[in-house]
Formats: C-alpha cells, structure tokens, sequence
C-alpha cells in the first residue's frame, strides 16, 4: 500500500499543516477523538443491528398508509383516518407496543454499551496486575468489540 | 476452441450502482469485439434499455462463457457454477463483516457468506479477475491461481449525461463551495470523519462550505439516523443528504463539486474516486483499500485521518487555483490507466488465457 509520506501530495499537506494554529489543532484534535470514541462506542453497541431493526418494525407498522396526491389517495387517507380514530383502542394498543419495543432496544443497546466499558476496565486492570506481577510479555490489546 | 458469447451475471442488477453500470459497460465492449453477450440476474426484467434473463434461462439456452459478478453470498453462485461452460469470476471485492456495524442483517449475512463462499469458487472459475492488486490479495488468500487485475470500466456515455439544470443552479449558487463525498452511507466509508472534516472546514475556511453526502442508505438508516444526530450535535445545516441520484443528478453534483472526500476504511476499487478524476475534482482520500492504486500520482492522500488537517488541506487547495491544477493535472495523467483501450487490452488477454486453459483442460 502507497503511504502518504511518498505520495507526491505530501508538500500540500505539509503546507496546510504549517498554516493550521497549533493550540486550535490540538484542542480540535482532542474533542475528535471524543466524539470519534463515543460514535464508534455506540456503533459497536449496536453490533446486533437493534437500531436497524427498530426502524424496519417501526416502519412496517406505520399506521399511516403512502398518500398519493390524487383524488382517490386523499379520499382514502381520510376514510384510514376515520377508521383509525372508530378503533381507537386497537391503535392505542398498537402504539403502546410499538414504544414498549423501542424503549426494550434503547435499554438493550445501553446494557451492551455498559457492558463494553466495563470489559474495557477489567482488561485494563488485567494488564496493569500482569505487568505488577512481571508476567505479561506483551501488553494486550484491547478486544476491538470489547469482549475479553 | 474459439469463444462465440460472453454472458455476464449477477443476482441483484441494480440502478445506479457501480456494478450494473459496469456490466453495461462490458457488454458494449464484449459486442464490439465480435461476442454476442447478454446479462444475466435473480429475475427476468430490463436495465437502462437491455433485456435481463433469468439465471433459469441462461442455464436452458446456448451457452458459453459466464462471467460472474462476484460481490457478495448469494445461492444463485452455486448454480452458476454448476452449470457445464467456463467461468470467469469478476470480483468487486466484499467489506469485511466486522466493519459493518449496525447495518441490517442482512447486508451482514451477504458479506459473510460472500467471503466464505469465494474459496469454494476457487476451483470453479477458469480465471479470476478484478479491479485492484489489492482486491488481488483476498483472492489470492482465498485460493485462487489465475488472477487478472484489469480496471474498472466507467462507463463513457454516463458522463455525457446532461447534468440537471435545476440542481446544478441551486449547488452552483453564489458564495457557496461544495464537498462531495460520495457512495453508499455505510459504516466502512467512515462519514462521521467526513463530517467532522466538514465541522473544521466550516469553522476555519473563510468560503460557505456545503456537504453533500451522495448515495444509498437502503439497509443502513441506522448509520445514517446517527450521523444526523453528530450533524444536529455540531450544528451542522448545510449537510445534505442526497441519497441515491439518477445519472443527470449525480452529474450535476459532479459539476459542482469542489473537492471530493473519500475517508473509506475499505474499498476495494473506488468508484467515486475515478468519476471525480473523469471531471477534473481534486480527491483528498484516506490510503486505505485500494484508494492509493486507484489515484496513483493524483489527489491527496492521508494516512491517518485528522479531519482538521484534511480540512485546513482541502481549504488551501481550494483557494489556491495552482495547488488545484496540479493535482487535477496528475490525476488527468492517471487516467490514461483507465482509457478504454486499456480495459479491452486487458479483457483481451484474460480471454486468451481462457482460451489456453480450455485447450489445456
């Protein structure tokens, strides 16, 4: 693979690198890798496509039908909304499961996010008794899905 | 033993995706060589103007070289190669699994069985072919011998499609600079740096930048519901998201685009590298996959991605018309490696080495 230090762009870099303010950089750098960590943190936590999943039942369970704007689909969105509001409480009931599924993937998707850090801090402390007690060879490298 | 006809086949044969368009493209080329050819897919229909046939009718019909699209696990592979006739194997390469997070799964099941599938096709084709020494090394882990690395063939008629009107006066409007990036909103293409390179391009560049995310985000609404959510937390409105555009649309962003960003953790080719290449914008691009063999000498390239850096380098760039006619120069000169002589010289010996393998077999 071509590395950008031999790529013949690397003079523009550098050019841009000299024009950036270093206190700024680093501070910009610093909230990057923040936002960077808890993006990817929470996109590992969601290894098992909840979020994705939650949308598509979401969306299958849609009470409202596609509205075409034509005479035929404005009149039938107005007989679906009638009848919606005649069975009140089977809506009701297909809302409030709707909600219960989604709070069930959000309090999920928050178990395996404190899971993963969790793992991350015994791994951590793993190292740090393996090297107290002069056995590590190497240091381990954390799990990148963080399961030990 | 002469060759008469060149099929192509892929299951799923989509609108305006790189591999459909390739596949058009290779059947124009394959029939301007002397070979009758026909496309081939899961289900019976049409694509920009050519008829598709069921895999069910290819096997029932006169047949003589297949070449398969080879992009992700499907069950239709198996019949293919069951099939008597020789293959060819043209593989796109396919993300691994574990790059894709939070995708359906679906999308996740494809790529895993497409990676465990591709060594069992190892013995099965006459040749493999693909677009990149880098997507050469999966194939030469999975077990492959003959490997061919011929590039991809864009399209010439695609970007003589007039670009939208409308939407190119409403991106070209005055005051306003446009970063493109470029391809299916997946995780792999990592669009939360794109955005964060787009944050400190708003924050230090003195021009009105605008990002506008083109391409799919069918199976990954997830990904894209959370970058929505990083854009509302950086206060970021001028982050559009386009989704999949008909050629005269993607054209007319093509048009006004200033830079393209690419900060891809893997791909296998780079489509959106060479389109942007093809109309004279500079690509700043991560080196990863095969991003550095498809720009060569062109674009700029970043080995670790700090978006302030990219940033600060795209806004000098752009406000330095020599800086951008340098790199805009050299990928023009790259492009001669993606000249259609040179894809139907390459296209020409992988049928000469099928042709030897036949006579050997």
């Amino acid at each position: 693979m071509m590395s950008s230090s031999c790529h013949p762009s690397r003079p523009i870099v550098e050019l841009a690198a000299k024009r950036l303010c270093e206190e700024a950089a680093r501070q910009g750098r610093r909230r990057d890798i923040e936002i960077l960590t808890a993006f990817r943190a929470a996109m590992r936590a969601d290894r098992f496509g909840t979020r994705q999943s939650l949308g598509v039942i979401l969306r299958e369970a849609s009470l409202v039908p596609p509205r075409p704007s034509t005479v035929r689909g404005l009149m039938g969105s107005w007989v679906i909304r009638l009848q919606a509001k005649v069975l009140w409480w089977l809506v009701r009931s297909i809302r409030l499961r709707d909600r219960a599924i989604e709070s069930l993937c959000y309090g999920f998707e928050t178990a395996v996010l404190e899971q993963d850090e969790r793992f991350r801090e015994i791994e951590i402390r793993l190292d740090r008794l393996e090297s107290s007690s002069g056995r590590s060879e190497e240091p381990r490298q954390p799990s990148p899905e963080g399961q030990p | 033993m002469r060759i008469m006809r060149i099929d192509q086949f892929h299951p799923q044969i989509q609108t305006h995706d790189a591999i459909g368009n390739e596949m058009v493209a290779l059947h124009g080329l394959f029939r301007s060589m002397g070979y009758a050819s026909k496309l081939f897919a899961r289900e019976r229909g049409r694509f920009q103007g050519l008829p598709v046939g069921s895999i069910a009718d290819w096997m029932r019909s006169e047949h003589d070289l297949m070449l398969i699209h080879y992009s992700l696990g499907s069950p239709e592979f198996q019949l293919v190669f069951a099939a008597r006739g020789h293959k060819v194997l043209l593989y796109h390469n396919i993300t691994p699994p574990e790059l894709l997070l939070g995708v359906t799964p679906e999308i996740r099941d494809n790529a895993v069985s497409g990676r465990r599938d591709l060594n069992r096709c190892a013995s099965l084709a006459s040749v493999a072919v693909c677009h990149s020494h880098f997507s050469a090394n999966d194939l030469l882990q999975a077990g492959f011998h003959e490997i061919r690395v011929v590039p991809y063939l864009l399209d010439p008629a695609l970007r003589k499609v007039h670009p939208s009107a409308s939407l190119l006066a409403e991106l070209q409007e005055a005051g306003w600079m446009n970063l493109l990036a470029l391809g299916r909103i997946v995780p792999n293409k990592r669009i939360e740096e794109c955005v964060l390179v787009f944050d400190h391009l708003k924050k230090l560049s003195r021009s009105n930048w605008r990002l506008l995310l083109v391409g799919s985000h069918e199976g990954s609404e997830a990904y894209l519901d959370r970058l929505l959510e990083l854009c509302r937390r950086l206060e970021l409105p001028d982050v559009r998201v386009m989704g999949l555009l008909p050629q005269d649309k993607l054209n007319a962003c093509l048009h006004a685009a200033e830079a393209l960003l690419t900060l891809s953790e893997h791909e296998g080719f780079g489509v959106p590298a060479l389109e942007a290449m093809h109309f004279g914008i500079p690509v700043f691009s991560s080196a990863s996959g095969a991003l550095p063999e498809v720009l060569g000498s062109g674009g700029v390239l970043f080995d670790d991605g700090d978006p302030i850096l990219i940033a600060q380098t795209i806004d000098v760039v752009a406000h330095d018309p020599d800086l951008r006619s340098l790199i805009v120069g050299r990928q023009r000169d790259e492009l001669r490696r993606f000249a259609p002589a040179e894809i139907r010289d390459g296209w020409t010996s992988v049928l000469n080495d099928v042709r030897t393998i036949r006579k050997n077999s």
